[in-house]
């Protein structure tokens, strides 16, 4: 969570209150960006733009609230323009388009899983690097306890005492998902 | 090396065969998400430096005016002004002309599309705050007639979850009014399911319609 000085900063437009909201939830726009758009150079244009409208509106974000949901929703709305944009620029006559040509779908489709996305990797930063390594290796990578150990160079008890805890603050952070199919 | 399946038993810190299936297929979910490379990718370094020259770039809007002002020439003054007091009039008419009909703002808006169980359906919806809460005006059309006591059911989505906000028997172009409590501005997905009448509260996932509202 941010310092609330520096979200008053933010507030304000100051520098140190901007970079400090991108320090904290910069990746995480940039990586459920990316899930959305497919592509590193329009992800990071939803990147540029999600922060520059965020600090536009800055003045008017209630600062008793959470950034991260205020943050997701322009974030959103930006991958979904960037989608449509890139869709009509690759359409050369309507006339020419099939109806099941991706120039006429309205959403992304890495869009459907956004906010669980989101909610993944917010967890994953919220844990400490020593714990988000052991995450990685095991869920990313696929490891055993004994083989992240090894390449860790630290007991496997450790190993397996920081999967435990790291497992059940993601729980914790994750529970908030809402359980059952999408509506 | 781990399965998924024992990757999936890590996330929820007990033996698979403890979940209920909802329980399960959101584990799996997770799991699936945890086991992405897309989920774990980190922006190159320069990113930072590249949001700091797009912000430079972007007009303030507290200040943009008034910095404009100070560098036009001496006839812009008189112009401004001059549209300044017409465009004074015409939201003083568009004021008045708004309480006469006693009609409301609109608070947001959007359009929504049909989804493969629906491909030819479309729908509008407009969003206006009063003291009760949102009314959600919905124009859904072309849905298809649902039989055996099945209905539309609306929902808002946003990063906190998902609220119903109504229901309601025919999609056929007419206007029906529904109700939410929370604001569009936290849960701005609107999306419509098919339900059974069989008194599960969750949402079925049959989407019909789906679209993003906005202020």
């Amino acid at each position: 969570m941010l310092d609330p000085d520096l979200i008053e900063a933010f507030r304000r437009r100051e520098d140190i209150g901007v970079r400090a909201v991108y320090h904290e939830y910069g990746r995480l726009v940039y990586a459920v960006s990316l899930r959305a758009l497919g592509q590193k150079h329009l992800a990071e244009d939803a990147t540029q733009q999600t922060f520059v409208q965020a600090w536009q509106a800055a003045d008017r974000f209630q600062s008793d609230r959470d950034l991260a949901p205020w943050l997701t929703t322009i974030a959103r709305r930006v991958a979904i323009d960037i989608h449509r944009r890139e869709s009509r620029r690759a359409t050369t006559s309507l006339e020419e388009v099939p109806a099941t040509d991706p120039a006429v779908v309205t959403l992304p489709p890495g869009l459907e899983q956004w906010y669980e996305a989101w909610q993944v990797r917010q967890a994953i930063d919220a844990l400490a690097p020593e714990e988000r390594d052991v995450v990685r290796l095991q869920h990313l990578d696929g490891l055993t306890h004994t083989e992240i150990a090894e390449q860790l160079g630290i007991p496997a008890g450790t190993v397996k005492s920081r999967s435990h805890r790291a497992h059940q603050r993601l729980a914790v952070a994750l529970s908030a998902l809402r359980e059952g199919p999408e509506p | 090396m781990t399965s998924e399946e024992e990757r999936m038993a890590l996330l929820a810190g007990r033996p698979l065969d403890a979940l209920d299936e909802d329980e399960r297929e959101q584990m799996m979910s997770w799991t699936r998400l945890l086991a992405d490379e897309a989920t774990w990718v980190e922006p190159a370094p320069d990113l930072e430096d590249l949001v700091a020259a797009s912000i430079a770039g972007a007009p303030k809007p507290s200040t943009h005016w008034a910095t404009t002002s100070r560098t036009t020439g001496s006839w812009v003054r008189p112009l401004l002004v001059g549209l300044a007091a017409a465009a004074a009039i015409v939201a003083a008419v568009f004021l008045i002309s708004r309480r006469d009909s006693d009609g409301p703002e609109r608070f947001a808006g959007g359009e929504l599309a049909g989804t493969e169980l629906a491909p030819g359906a479309t729908g509008q919806v407009a969003i206006f705050e009063d003291s009760a809460g949102f009314r959600v005006q919905l124009k859904a059309s072309d849905l298809p007639p649902l039989d055996g006591g099945r209905f539309y059911q609306a929902w808002l989505r946003g990063p906190q979850g998902s609220i119903p906000i109504g229901t309601f028997s025919e999609g056929n172009g007419d206007w029906v009014t529904l109700w939410s409590g929370a604001s569009p501005v936290d849960y701005p997905t609107l999306s419509v399911t098919i339900e059974a009448p069989d008194g599960n509260q969750e949402s079925s996932g049959q989407r019909v319609l789906v679209g993003e509202t906005s202020t």
